[in-house]
């Protein structure tokens, strides 16, 4: 009790400086998140909207002339026949009815086909009022929007060659530019939609299972009271927390013990004690105070990492997602807690492999997919989810830094990420009875380059603290630099080999620099790096030799990527070359983190409610087509009241108009004239709307469709891992 | 990219898992067949991908254009005879002002005329716009003006020249585009795929022909320098847009030779098509202003009886080349929009390389902007950084 107690002082010691500093931060990241939102989204649409005003104001400065002489040329066609019409009666001496009507018939068809050729060459709305026009700022505008979105009614068009240019470089110009528009504003709907399914989905959830949770909220309410009684900090109530729930893991049963005496759980722990407790390391410590040595450690390193990389530029698109994320991680924490106990009561009952597989199956899959699926490709299938659980913790680890976070939110992270560790253990213990594990666990524990790079780390700092301190300016001055080298290892080390035209600092201080910072990003980004620069390298054979060459050298890169890995050198200059290395990981790091939320979210989500909900996906492809089909058939009754159609013509345009075909043969501005700026202001903003809301349903079906029909054309043969890889390169 | 991430490190245990000795000295004997395996699995994947999306989409057109023509045939177009009772309205209501009216009387007779006409002509505006092209169904829906509908409607082009009218015609096309469309676009990102791998190929070979450097100095030169590794790997937007600056003009020296536009007629129709704007005003082979039809038409009226088997003759030899120029056309059209995509996935790289760039330049100066910020106001950070270090 008192060795937790001074154990857990220092934490107690950092608590006041935190708000002060967390406050003024936040203000300005709060600020920059603002000033994004508004020149990414608020400005681009003000862009939009004003290219298509000044093309308005342009085409109708462009065309409307010549629809006035058009209109003057039919009235001199009448006049002309008038004139025909009286000098055949005039030079006629005797008139005969059936001659002379079919003189003028053969007049009239004359002068149809000169109708026909004025309507459709000439764009004549077959009005002759000088008044009316079909080119007003309404009709204009509409004609921009139909440009730009390249549905191209052909109701109305340019018919002068100034405008005909003209509309070729608008269009050259506002194309990409409402495809930018559209794809920042469908990937907004996209998540706020994301969001508003998961928010149902969950209280769903919860609403379903609020009865059987009764019987386990009044433990943890008792639970609750006995931590009240002794009013402790809040830092120290956290452990003590955290305390228990490891006492109640490892008081699980006899069998559990052999996960914790894991080698690699060992090396971590020798880790944790070189670098934090060196001074107080003893022989041979317990599991217990082991693992909360673990969780103690885990503070400070992720403080650091958050003050240091919190600050960096970031979007809007990302924060919202992570906030939404975040808030859905804090609701699964609870789900996590209800899980594992379940988990402890049915191991209790009956402790066996097939209670562990029933535990957690892989909800991504489909039901009909996972009822074939053999027990062999089970094994084969959870050794792989071990093997992506483990190199994705450094991706986890490094999406989770560039998180901002507040000081509340630290703590849950904390806790956050012992709820999510835990239920990795019954997957290690299953996998202990298998022989690929354990042929797998002890190269690495008997690996060299580890421990030599640990010896390395000891080395450098022996080295850092040996010299003495310089001054209270320059000290304040190097420790600035290096929290901002260390906040920004990853884009400094890419730009020192993008710009080699700056001036080279001085060489030892830079020297230093760069070590100790390559150093500390090497260590938090072990597997990480290994992969990048196996990649890199890959990357850059293929670049260097044409493509008719892919197939005879795509054995060189495993086998440079292998050694690679066992050697664990740094990079020589061709692996260091800017373009591949700045892409594959930046590339690299967001896969990671998507892949970690979709894990935590499907793995939680099925294991819990497995019965309830068997088919919940994050977004399914069929809401998102009964959301388009929704939308045109509400169009459909929408145009059809407004225009007095029929419903199939509705439906028929809508679909026409929102696949971006647009015949023009149902246009809303024909039909009624008196309306027709009500009619030309509805159809544009349906139009707009629904093509937005086609870009969201692309961003949130095509990735679960890419993946669908990759496992379908794998499980028919027709794909392989080697060629997948080929084709992402 | 979740999934791509997931399929990635896999291999990489796979090589881990196969880094024993049994796997080296299995190694020589098993690489010619595996690479045999792998080039008939590429070649297979090639054929069944590019070769044969093209050719699912060639003949998804034509059945769609012979579905087209079989259903809109059966339209029957009651407008040719309204039209036709119109004229013959108009005629007797002329007739009956002539007798009405002395011959004298000019004025009088001038605005009776005037009004007929001016409500004659309105009725046939009518008419026109409600679809009336002077032409029967099945001249309309010839095999190459349905399969020209055809490609408008997979490739979202839409001229709208010829409309379905019937409602099984509406139907079967809204029907028709969605499961066209997705073709296209699987067609337009693999051909563009493949175009631009083939593009980047003949540049860094036109690149490599017009450095005369040795072998081995390029290789220094690699090792050495940064924009020789940018300028390899990076097609230049200002190449990509030469492309399709000669296609579109290659397109419209054939056009105005063919249709009988004019050039800048022609460029517009080019632009607008491959743009997928498609307004319908130029349309090739299945234009009402074909200057064929209208010196056709012009001809017959001059010469209403002895010009018939001229006619007939001129008429044949319009319809084969017809034929051939709407064959042409098609591959045009395919081909163009693989142009475009190749050059969309081009810029896309360069564009994607400069954003991030920019990108790095702002984060430095925010890094800046935030250190300067935080040495003005730093005194909770050293009792921070105090307790770290």
């Amino acid at each position: 009790m008192s060795g937790r107690r001074a154990q857990s002082l220092p934490a107690h010691m950092l608590e006041p400086a935190k708000p002060q500093r967390g406050r003024c931060v936040a203000a300005i990241c709060f600020s920059w998140k603002v000033l994004t939102c508004i020149v990414s989204h608020v400005l681009l649409v003000l862009l939009v909207v004003s290219y298509c005003v000044g093309g308005a104001y342009l085409f109708q400065h462009l065309e409307r002339p010549h629809e006035l002489e058009v209109k003057r040329d039919i009235q001199n066609l009448r006049v002309n026949l008038t004139e025909n019409i009286w000098l055949l009666s005039d030079d006629a001496v005797v008139l005969r009815e059936s001659d002379w009507m079919a003189n003028v018939s053969k007049h009239l068809a004359n002068f149809e086909k000169q109708i026909l050729t004025a309507i459709k060459a000439d764009g004549w709305d077959g009005d002759e009022d000088l008044r009316k026009s079909q080119w007003t700022f309404a009709g204009s505008l509409f004609y921009s929007i139909i440009v730009i979105t390249t549905i191209g009614y052909g109701h109305i068009s340019p018919r002068t060659d100034w405008g005909k240019v003209t509309t070729i470089f608008y269009a050259i110009v506002g194309i990409p530019l409402m495809l930018i528009c559209l794809s920042n504003i469908g990937d907004v709907m996209a998540t706020s939609f994301r969001f508003l399914y998961w928010r149902i989905c969950c209280y769903v959830c919860t609403r379903t299972a609020k009865r059987p949770r009764n019987a386990r909220s009044r433990q943890r309410s008792m639970r609750s009271q006995r931590h009240a009684r002794s009013q402790p900090p809040p830092s120290f109530r956290r452990s003590m927390k955290m305390t228990q729930r490891s006492g109640n893991d490892s008081g699980l049963g006899p069998s559990m013990g052999h996960a914790y005496s894991d080698p690699d759980l060992r090396t971590m722990g020798r880790g944790y004690d070189d670098r934090e407790f060196g001074h107080r390391s003893s022989g041979g410590g317990r599991n217990r105070r082991q693992q909360q040595q673990q969780h103690l450690h885990h503070d400070p390193r992720q403080r650091h990492t958050i003050y240091g990389d919190g600050y960096e530029t970031q979007t809007l698109n990302r924060s919202n997602r992570y906030s939404s994320r975040q808030r859905q991680r804090d609701r699964m924490r609870d789900r996590h807690t209800v899980e594992r106990e379940r988990y402890s009561r049915s191991h209790l009952d009956a402790g066996s492999i097939e209670d562990f597989g029933d535990m957690q199956p892989p909800a991504k899959r489909a039901a009909s997919v996972r009822s074939v699926r053999s027990p062999h490709n089970q094994e084969s299938s959870k050794a792989s989810r071990e093997l992506h659980r483990l190199h994705s913790a450094p991706g986890r680890s490094r999406a989770k830094s560039v998180d901002p976070r507040h000081v509340s939110s630290h703590y849950e992270d904390v806790d956050e990420d012992v709820v999510r560790k835990t239920p990795i253990i019954p997957n290690r213990y299953a996998l202990d009875d298998f022989g690929g594990n354990r042929r797998q666990a002890a190269p690495r524990s008997q690996s060299m380059p580890r421990s030599a790079h640990q010896r390395q780390r000891q080395k450098d700092r022996e080295r850092e603290r040996s010299p003495q301190p310089p001054p209270q300016s320059s000290y304040r001055q190097q420790h600035d630099r290096r929290a901002g080298s260390l906040g920004r290892q990853s884009s400094r080390y890419g730009n020192h080999l993008e710009l080699p035209d700056y001036d080279a600092p001085p060489p030892g201080r830079d020297h230093r620099r760069d070590r100790r910072g390559h150093s500390q990003g090497r260590y938090e980004d072990y597997v990480e790096e290994s992969f990048d620069e196996g990649s890199l390298y890959g990357d850059n054979n293929y670049e260097d030799y044409p493509p008719e060459r892919h197939h005879s050298r795509s054995r060189e890169p495993k086998r440079n990527r292998r050694r690679e890995r066992a050697e664990r050198l740094p990079p020589s200059p061709r692996i260091m070359s800017p373009m591949g290395f700045p892409v594959q990981r930046q590339i690299r790091r967001r896969p990671s983190y998507d892949y970690d939320d979709d894990d935590s979210m499907y793995g939680d989500e099925y294991g819990d409610y497995g019965d309830l909900l068997p088919k919940d996906r994050p977004v399914p492809i069929w809401l998102c087509v009964f959301l388009v089909v929704s939308y045109i058939l509400g169009g459909a009754v929408l145009f059809a009241y407004w225009e007095n159609w029929s419903f199939l013509d509705s439906a028929y345009f809508c679909f026409i108009t929102l696949t971006t075909i647009g015949f023009g043969d149902f246009v809303p501005a024909k039909g009624v004239k008196d309306e027709s700026e009500q009619s030309i202001a509805y159809c544009s903003l349906y139009l707009l709307f629904g093509i937005a809301l086609l870009a969201m349903s692309f961003n949130l079906v095509q990735e679960e469709f890419i993946a669908n029909v990759k496992e379908v054309a794998r499980r028919l043969g027709i794909l392989k891992d080697d060629d997948d890889e080929q084709d992402e390169d | 990219m979740a999934s791509k991430f997931q399929r990635k490190p896999s291999p990489g245990g796979t090589v881990g898992m196969g880094g024993g000795p049994s796997s080296v000295s299995s190694t020589p004997s098993n690489q010619p067949r595996k690479r045999v395996k792998r080039c008939c699995r590429n070649f297979v994947t090639f054929m069944c991908t590019q070769v044969g999306v093209g050719a699912l989409i060639v003949i998804y057109a034509i059945c769609g254009a012979f579905a087209f023509m079989h259903i809109e045939r059966q339209f029957v177009d009651e407008t040719a005879g309204h039209v036709m009772e119109l004229r013959q309205n108009c005629s007797q209501q002329l007739w009956s002002i002539t007798e009405q009216h002395n011959i004298i009387d000019r004025r009088r007779w001038t605005e009776a005329t005037n009004d007929v006409l001016r409500e004659y002509q309105s009725q046939i505006a009518g008419v026109v716009k409600h679809g009336y092209v002077g032409r029967s169904p099945e001249q309309i829906w010839s095999f190459p003006a349905a399969l020209m509908f055809c490609l408008s409607v997979i490739t979202m082009i839409g001229y709208g020249n010829m409309v379905p009218r019937t409602p099984w015609g509406k139907g079967f096309t809204v029907i028709y585009a969605t499961f066209g469309i997705p073709l296209y676009i699987l067609y337009f990102l693999n051909m563009g795929r493949v175009l631009a791998r083939s593009f980047k190929f003949l540049y860094r070979s036109l690149h490599d022909c017009t450095q005369e450097h040795p072998r081995l100095d390029r290789m220094d030169a690699l090792e050495g320098g940064v924009g020789m590794t940018r300028k390899k790997v990076i097609v230049p937007s200002t190449a990509c847009l030469w492309v399709i600056f000669f296609y579109v003009l290659t397109g419209t020296v054939m056009f105005a030779n063919w249709e009988k536009w004019s050039l800048l007629n022609s460029f517009y129709f080019c632009m607008t098509s491959l743009c997928k704007i498609g307004f319908g005003d130029f349309v090739p082979g299945a234009s009402l202003t074909t200057s064929a039809d209208v010196n056709a038409a012009t001809q017959k009226l001059q010469e209403d009886i002895s010009a018939d088997p001229a006619e007939l003759a001129q008429l044949q030899s319009v319809a084969a080349d017809q034929h051939s120029k709407l064959a042409i056309n098609f591959v045009y059209m395919l081909l163009g929009m693989g142009l475009v995509a190749m050059c969309r996935n081009l810029m896309r790289e360069e564009v994607r390389l400069k954003a991030r760039e920019m990108r790095e330049d702002a984060k430095l100066c925010m890094e800046d902007t935030r250190l300067r910020f935080v040495g003005c106001c730093g005194n909770p950070r050293d009792a921070y950084e105090d307790d770290y270090y």
